[in-house]
């Protein structure tokens, strides 16, 4: 049985348009090639 | 790519050609990453949209710069009307290959629609208006705005998902199911869309048919025939011979061109010439509803002119009354002064008289003062000018001229016994017994040791007091005398009046003899 109130919060607000630049920069466009530099240079500190 | 050592473009092969690094694991991640673009575009093919969106978003994570992936995220996106976050995977893209991306494009083509745009933007305000409506449990309102928003945007699955849910709470459930029918034509694995479905089939107990009907156009097995022709085959062919044969001649020519200008007169006296005297009426009655509003508008103009007009009068007349009451006040104070200065001169007479034309209530608290100084040193002067006024009246008969002037006597000083008592005696002989009366009683209060005097003269029995017109005044006893011989001219006219005991007044009130 579905709960109304419960499956109300699972809705959220939609962006308009003019809410689109923030969105683009407040965006995490880390993958699996950042980590693995992350890594690195954190492999290089450890080294030096 | 690049190299995650030095930065060098990646190639075929499986080491840097800058650094010479093993770069097989970089290679491994691209692969995958095209793995899942690869799944996310076979869903999206067949409108899984949802599992399009979790493979393309798992592609990304592990390269964020595939393109193909990211603008592929972005048509998932904007066909199940999320356009803004569509619009941001177009940016970012493009962001990431400026040149030669199809990104470009699909950003152009929305911006180059600005009222589509706008229209998208302003579903996505109404929706999230419904959503807070929804939270106000404020539903009816919520309903009315969603079905505002799936009329504009006809692919925003979260509205069909809002709606459907705001049914099941109503137990609307065959409307739930008609709007997540549409949700799933769209996004055909939408877990969201599909629970809610079961939720309505669970109630109903009816299984949701999700097959698209499509209405046949062309009956099955029949053939397209022309009305009249008939066909036949000849082995594999089919021929078809039509019905009749027409013959066009000349004559049928002009007739049919004849037919077509009259059917051309026709139309155009039925359609355009009612749509052309339509638009001239329109026309006019634009004018005149703008004529109207014009002729409004000016009487309003003049209206508020006039009040203004009237205004503008009624300071004028303010501003004269205050202007005369200047004057008046500006009088006052000059005739104050100037009985001032006849004071100072010793013309206590031409003081009294310029001192009458004061009117004091219009005067300062200085001025004031200064009048009642003046009057203070003017008013015996005053009483005695209106008191020997009011008794040459009496004596001449002009009682009421009299009573003016005594009254004057009497206000300029009232502490004189004489002036009541001459007041009252121009009353008695006026025949104005009840002022006399009052009169008398007013002199008895302020001069209650003389009241035995004026007593009798209130019960109206005036026996006693006679007045000499010829300047000598008799009491009963008769042998009173007067200091003048009145009317024969000899000596002066002063009236004498006298009282029922026999004692004298002259025109000053003193006691004579």
């Amino acid at each position: 049985m579905i709960n109304y109130e419960e499956e109300l919060k699972k809705f959220h607000p939609s962006l308009d348009v003019n809410e689109a630049e923030d969105a683009i920069y407040s965006r995490d466009l880390t993958d699996i090639t950042d980590i693995l530099k992350e890594m690195l240079q954190e492999e290089n500190r450890r080294k030096q | 790519m690049r190299c995650i050592y030095c930065g060098t473009p990646l190639s075929g092969i499986d080491y840097c050609t800058g650094c010479g690094a093993d770069i097989t694991v970089l290679k491994r991640i691209v692969r995958i990453s095209n793995l899942l673009y690869n799944e996310g575009l076979e869903k999206a093919t067949v409108r899984d949209l949802s599992g399009a969106v979790a493979c393309l978003k798992r592609s990304l994570k592990f390269n964020k710069e595939n393109i193909d992936a990211r603008n592929l995220l972005g048509l998932v996106y904007f066909e199940s009307g999320e356009v803004v976050a569509a619009l941001s995977e177009w940016v970012i893209s493009k962001n990431f290959q400026p040149a030669d991306n199809p990104a470009n494009e699909y950003i152009e083509k929305l911006q180059a629609n600005k009222n589509r745009l706008d229209t998208i933007n302003l579903t996505i305000r109404k929706y999230n208006q419904s959503l807070i409506y929804c939270r106000e449990d404020n539903e009816d309102m919520a309903i009315i705005q969603l079905k505002k928003v799936l009329t504009q945007n006809p692919k925003l699955i979260k509205g069909y998902q809002l709606l459907a849910l705001l049914y099941l709470k109503r137990r609307e459930y065959e409307r739930a199911r008609k709007l997540l029918k549409k949700a799933i034509r769209i996004d055909a694995t939408n877990t969201t869309t599909l629970r809610y479905l079961r939720e309505v089939e669970l109630a109903t107990g009816i299984t949701t048919s999700l097959d698209v009907k499509h209405k046949k156009r062309y009956e099955k097995g029949s053939e397209s025939k022309m009305p009249g022709t008939i066909t036949y085959k000849n082995g594999n062919e089919v021929l078809i011979q039509p019905a009749t044969f027409r013959e066009s001649s000349t004559a049928a020519t002009f007739f049919n061109i004849f037919l077509g200008l009259i059917l051309g007169a026709a139309i155009i006296w039925f359609l355009a010439i009612p749509a052309n005297t339509q638009n001239v009426h329109d026309q006019i009655n634009q004018q005149v509803t703008d004529a109207n509003t014009k002729l409004a508008s000016e009487t309003s103009k003049v209206q508020s002119l006039e009040d203004e007009i009237e205004q503008y009068q009624s300071q004028v007349d303010e501003v004269n009354a205050a202007r005369e009451a200047a004057d008046q006040k500006a009088q006052g104070y000059e005739a104050l002064v100037q009985a001032a200065d006849y004071l100072i001169q010793g013309d206590q007479a031409s003081a009294a008289s310029a001192l009458e034309k004061v009117d004091q209530e219009n005067l300062e608290t200085a001025a004031q003062s200064l009048y009642t100084h003046v009057n203070d040193q003017v008013k015996s002067v005053l009483f005695q000018q209106y008191y020997v006024n009011g008794g040459n009246y009496i004596v001449s008969g002009d009682y009421d001229r009299a009573i003016e002037e005594l009254t004057k006597a009497v206000q300029a000083d009232p502490d004189q016994y004489d002036g009541y008592y001459m007041l009252g005696m121009a009353y008695y002989y006026k025949g104005d017994t009840e002022n006399a009366n009052k009169t008398f009683q007013n002199a008895i209060e302020r001069f209650p040791d003389r009241a035995s005097e004026l007593q009798q003269y209130i019960s109206g029995d005036m026996t006693g007091a006679t007045i000499d017109t010829t300047g000598d005044q008799t009491g009963t006893d008769g042998t009173g005398t007067g200091d003048g011989t009145g009317t024969d001219g000899t000596g002066s006219s002063d009236p004498v009046v006298t009282d029922p005991t026999g004692v004298q007044y002259d025109q000053y009130g003193n006691i004579i003899g």
